[in-house]
């Protein structure tokens, strides 16, 4: 979402006020973000190219290395498998017949939100994290244009 | 077969580690060499990924065990390049350099049992490996 190039400013707001003083969780964030970004448009291909997959499983690695997942993977875990299985969703449903499938599955794709809402939870607390989260899903969704996937019939 | 028990000295999360460990490697060897490229597939083995670095025994040990995953890791690369290559010598590099498994497999006998132990273990965990890739694909190197 950070590299969308009218929303980037936006996520970057975002994510320092999530981070407050917090480095580590500013640059999960960030890695997190650019990470998850790579992988969307990698499994949205047709054809995927094996040296590509290496090195996004090489950034898996590092991105769940950094000092702030070492101190909270417990609690991010299920967060993130959340989001990849919605991520899976989305595009299972990206060219469904079905309208509604469809639609849904377009807002499954945004799945990112549920991570960034796990670490607001944990830097904020539940009251100031519950106070950005309508905002965080908003510029997800004005974000999703720089995701290789099929566009939907949702009005914008 | 790799004895987990005697590798780990019994350290359950480290067992628990290597047995996730084992299914994300099975689930990257079905997409890249399997028939299936799925983005299901694809997104399965980037989940199990998460799966192996939170468990406790990767979180605990990380300074440890990150570069083994990544030279592993570049070290795969090289061998799934080479071993369609035209030259001899490459392709008989590949068919010992694809046994990466062996870094973290050795790195996490090191931490759990020490550098005796490793030594010992690690000479197993590559005639392993080569029985193994032989029985399943023959013998790629004449």
């Amino acid at each position: 979402m950070r590299s969308h190039p009218e929303c980037g400013t936006a996520v970057e707001a975002l994510f320092k006020r999530i981070a407050g003083d917090d480095r580590d969780a500013y640059a999960f964030l960030v890695s997190f973000d650019e990470y998850f970004e790579s992988v969307t448009a990698f499994v949205a291909l047709d054809n995927h190219n094996q040296l590509d997959f290496v090195a996004l499983l090489a950034r898996t690695n590092t991105v769940y290395s950094l000092p702030f997942f070492i101190r909270n993977g417990h609690f991010l875990h299920l967060p993130i498998q959340q989001a990849f299985n919605s991520m899976a969703d989305g595009l299972a449903w990206r060219a469904h017949p079905e309208s509604w499938r469809r639609q849904w599955g377009e807002i499954c794709s945004l799945a990112i939100v549920d991570v960034i809402m796990a670490v607001a939870n944990l830097k904020l607390g539940f009251a100031d994290a519950r106070a950005i989260s309508g905002k965080v899903k908003e510029i997800a969704w004005a974000c999703r244009d720089t995701r290789n996937l099929a566009k939907t019939d949702i009005p914008s | 077969m790799i004895d987990a028990q005697k590798v780990t000295g019994g350290n359950p999360e480290a067992i628990y580690f290597l047995h996730v460990w084992g299914k994300y490697l099975r689930c990257v060897d079905d997409a890249v060499d399997g028939p299936d490229w799925s983005a299901e597939t694809l997104l399965r083995a980037f989940a199990l990924g998460e799966t192996v670095y939170a468990s406790l025994f990767y979180r605990k040990h990380a300074s440890h065990l990150q570069m083994a995953i990544l030279v592993g890791a570049s070290l795969w690369s090289i061998a799934n390049e080479w071993e369609k290559s035209d030259e001899n010598w490459k392709r008989f590099h590949a068919e010992v350099l694809r046994n990466t498994d062996i870094l973290l497999l050795n790195s996490v006998c090191q931490i759990c049992t020490g550098f005796a132990m490793a030594g010992e273990a690690s000479r197993a965990m590559l005639a392993a490996g080569y029985t193994t890739h032989i029985v399943k694909y023959g013998k790629v190197i004449p």
